[in-house]
Order: C-alpha cells, then structure tokens, then sequence
C-alpha cells in the first residue's frame, strides 16, 4: 500500500517518520505532521524514530485518519512551534478566516463516522497526545450526550445501569429541578 | 452494528468535562447512567476541571426589575436553567456577581437587603443599613469579598464572603457604605461632592479594583476604589443625538482589553466608548448600526423603541428591549441574539445571572 505521505512534493526535502501500526502496515509522514502528537514529538526528541515508530494500540485503519486529521491540521500549526492545534489557541486567531472556516468543514466531515470508529479515535488521540483530535472528538460524543436522559445515553452507548434503585432514587430525589 | 466497547475512565472524564456548563441538568442526567460516572460528576476534583475547562462562567438566568399584574414591584428570577425560579413580590434586584444576588424590598416599610445564592437557595438578610430614608438616590453592589486582594479566580465564590458597596446621594454628596460578610457589619461613609446630580438606579460595573455607578442624568459616573476607599467623580460626554425617542440611558461596560466604556443608543445606533487609561480621555471606538439587526422594520416608534437594559459585566454583552422581546447584542462581533425570557411589564433593567452549576450529587456507591 502506498505511503499516507508519499504523494506529497513539498514533503521531499522535509524530514519524514515512518509510522508503523499494529497491524503492521507502514505510513510515512512528514516530521511537521507527526509532531501534532506530542508522544512522537518526544520520540524524535529522544532519537528514537530510527527504523519506524511503531504503535501498536492503533491500526492501520484508525492511523491512516489520524494521519490525515494531523496533516490537514499541521498546516495551520505551521510555523507556530511549539503550539498545539487546538481550536482556542492564540495561534489560530492569525490564521485567515477563510482558512478556518475550510478546516471546520474538514472537522465536521472528519467526524462523520460511527460510534466505534470514534471511540477509537478517541482513544489513538490519548494514546498518540494529540490535544485538538482529542478534544475534537471528546466534544463530538458530549454533544451527542447532551440532553439526553439517562435511558438513552445508556442505549446509546450500551451502558448498563449498576446503580441500585435506592441510589438512582436517592440522587433523583436531590437533583429534581433537573427533571423538570 | 454492536455499540463499541467502554471508554476507560479517564476518557469519559474528558467527555463528560465538555458537557455544556450553561445546561447544569446535563451532568445531573450523566450521573444516573452508572456508577463509574455517577462517581466521576460527583467528585469535587472534576467539578474544578469543569469550571477551569469552561472559564469564564455562562449565564445561567437573568433577574428582571419590573412590575406584576397587580402594578406591584416584584424581582423575577427567570433561570434558563437553574432549579429556583420565582417572583419576589415587593423586591427589586439591584445587582448580581460572583453567584451572588443582591435584592432589596420595596417600598421600604421596614428597609432590608437582602443576598441570595441561587445555587444553594441561601438567602442572608443584611442588618438595617446607616440612614437610607432621606437619600435621593442610591443603589448597591455585591461582590467576592476577595476582589480587591485579587486572590479569587471568582469560578467558585459564592459560598465565600462578600461586600456589598451601597452608594447613595443627598443635599450635592454621595455617601458610601460598605458591609463585609465577615465582620457582619456596616462600615463607612466615605464621602465626595456631586453637583447637580443623584446617584441613579442603575446597576453597577467592576473593573479590577474600581466599581462605577451611573448618575441619574446619564451626564456621569462614580468611581469608588476598593482598595484605597476614594471616590471619584468622572463626566462623561455628552450625546449628539437629537432624536427625542432615542432614549439618552448609558450601561457600563468593559473593553476587550479590560477598561472602562459605556454604550448609549445615539440616533438609534449603539455607540460603544471607552476610556483612555493615559489621559482619562472618553473614545468613540464603535458604533453598531441596529436598523437591520432588531425586528423594528427600519421604523421607530414609541412602543418598538429600543431601550438599553443591562449588561454583561467582563463579556462585552448588553441588553436590549424592543417590544417585550430582549436582545443581546455582542459588542464584538455586533452579533443580535433574541433571548428566550419573556421581561416583566415595565421592565427597568435586566441583570445576568453568571455563575457554574455543578451539582452536589451524593453518590454513595462502593
């Protein structure tokens, strides 16, 4: 399979990472994209990219999103060293408006997936420390929590309900304005 | 397709921290899914998170200064989402910071104020104020009473002490007292001249250590110092709006870069200034044109009028009543918001409830 970042000219002269999943497959990077994870940043402060980086909490198919969420988002981290990409950042208010707008649309469609595919992502941000994917997509499942009652969350997300009738009662009985 | 696997804790931790501080009811409602996150919104240490994470607080209601059926003047607490709604009948609010609210009873029979705590449903009836009867004007502040220390981030205060600076006038003199939590007294008066002109009914506006109070003409405000006690009286300029409907009321306000400023409606526009920190010199630094952004029709009459009725203190929001419908405008962006209250007749003011609702659930579980 072709490398995630291969096809990319401007990515010649910059220095470039393999990262390698647990499934075993190869995507090379451009140093600029995987550096939006803070864990490979310190690998590659630590000179210990030699060879590939190999993660095996992420596969191949959850990696190659992750990859095109961090190169899309390396753009506009671009010359910021040392910020993150997330939304709030000083960094993007210099970034132009048009150039926002066009990654907020890239987030929207990014987070077009099921509920699986998302906690995955979720947790390869954790794993990887990619603060904007993190917060990106813990956001995306707070919003789809948000106004629910407690039936449904659980049937959303297969939870199943180990508190005590007593319990529930007990915290309904102190929290009923919320019920109203 | 099956439902994925749980995410470990701490990730649901990040989940739930980004539930919506402005609709407290959410945490309520993900606490009674199971235990694991029944202990997560319960614990003191995420109820921090929450609070950082969402800084500065939202709005959570807003009380309105008007009058009921009955033409009785009632303080109406209208919560967006907080459990204690209500009318209080023959109170009007006069101030609300840092979760604290301040209201006090109308007409003044037996004179008291009183400071309630909308969150934990406290309310503290203050002692009878030094000689309120004869003044000609006067109105009140509430505030943490860590503010002039700078030693509160004011996420989580309104449990903890406060001040509360009432500013009055009578016979060219404005008077201040101040009563602290902590002592459970009133101190005071501080003292300055005021020519031709009372203190007014408006609510107040803090920057850093100085609170402004608005003049009854609109020609001035009060600087009281809460550190050093001074007061200080500042004219502001005058309008050059000719328009008789076009109401001549001023709102404090804060700049984006925390100094004083105030709006005012000039030829139905709203005028933003601000007060230069160098020279103590007042700017024209914007004017939002509202013809096309209220409801109005490009025409004005009495009725649809709009009238300024208060601010967002720190968050460059103000109030606007056109009809019985209120707007906010953000100073920012120019933004028009309709918001979901309906004001109480002769709606006078309309004072933001901010503050963080992260409740106190007591899970018991193993």
């Amino acid at each position: 399979m072709a490398s995630a970042g291969s096809g990319d000219e401007k990515a010649a002269a910059a220095a470039m990472i393999t990262l390698i999943s647990s499934d075993n497959e190869k995507f090379e990077v451009t140093e600029a994209t995987a550096t939006l994870s803070q864990t490979i940043r310190h690998m590659i402060e630590d000179g210990c990219t030699d060879g590939g980086v190999p993660l095996p909490n992420v596969t191949s198919k959850i990696l190659a999103r992750v990859i095109e969420y961090c190169k899309k988002h390396a753009t506009a981290a671009a010359g910021e060293e040392g910020s993150s990409s997330s939304f709030s950042d000083a960094a993007f208010l210099e970034v132009d408006r048009a150039f926002l707008e066009e990654l907020e649309e890239f987030d929207d469609a990014f987070l077009e997936v099921d509920r699986a595919t998302l906690f995955d992502l979720i947790l390869a941000a954790n794993y990887l420390d990619i603060k904007g994917l993190l917060n990106l997509t813990c956001q995306k499942v707070a919003d789809s929590v948000k106004g629910k009652t407690p039936e449904q969350i659980r049937e959303m997300y297969n939870i199943v309900n180990d508190l005590t009738p007593e319990e529930e009662a007990e915290i309904r009985r102190e929290t009923q304005w919320a019920f109203e | 397709m099956p439902p994925p696997p749980p995410l470990p804790d701490e990730l649901v931790e990040e989940v739930l921290l980004r539930l919506p501080p402005e609709i407290p009811a959410s945490l309520v409602h993900a606490g009674l899914v199971c235990k694991r996150w029944c202990l997560i919104v319960s614990d003191p240490v995420f109820h921090r998170r929450f609070r950082e994470f969402h800084r500065p607080p939202p709005i959570l209601g807003f009380l309105c200064d008007g009058c009921d059926i009955g033409d009785h003047q009632i303080a109406r607490f209208m919560p967006t989402s907080l459990p204690q709604a209500g009318r209080r009948r023959r109170m009007r609010p006069s101030d609300s910071r840092h979760g604290h609210v301040l209201f006090h009873n109308y007409p003044w029979a037996s004179f008291s104020i009183i400071v309630w705590d909308p969150i934990m449903d406290k309310r503290l009836e203050l002692p009878e104020p030094p000689s309120l009867s004869s003044l000609d004007g006067w109105t009140a502040a509430v505030l943490c009473a860590a503010t002039p220390s700078g030693a509160c981030n004011h996420l989580d205060c309104h449990r903890g002490p406060f001040v509360v600076v009432l500013m009055g006038s009578k016979d060219y003199k404005v008077f201040c007292y101040v009563y602290s939590s902590e002592s459970g007294a009133w101190s005071g008066p501080t003292t300055a001249a005021l020519h031709d002109d009372h203190v007014g009914w408006r609510r107040s506006t803090l920057v850093k250590n100085m609170l402004y109070f608005v003049c009854a003409t609109n020609k001035r405000t009060i600087e009281y110092d809460l550190v050093t006690r001074k007061i200080s009286v500042i004219d502001l300029p005058g309008s050059q709006c000719k328009n008789k409907m076009c109401p001549s009321f001023i709102e404090l306000t804060t700049t984006e870069d925390g100094r004083l400023g105030f709006t005012r409606l000039e030829d139905f526009r709203l005028c933003l200034w601000s007060r230069e920190v160098q020279d103590a010199r007042w700017e024209l630094i914007k004017v939002i044109g509202l013809d096309e952004l209220l409801p109005i029709d490009g025409t004005w009459t009495w009725t649809r009028r709009p009238s300024l009725l208060g601010s967002a203190e720190g968050v460059g929001i103000v109030f606007l009543l056109v009809g019985m419908g209120v707007f906010t405008v953000d100073l920012r962006s120019g933004r028009v918001t309709k918001v979901d209250v309906v004001p109480c007749k002769g709606a006078q003011m309309i004072i933001p409830y901010v503050n963080f609702c992260t409740p106190g659930i007591s899970c018991q579980c193993p």
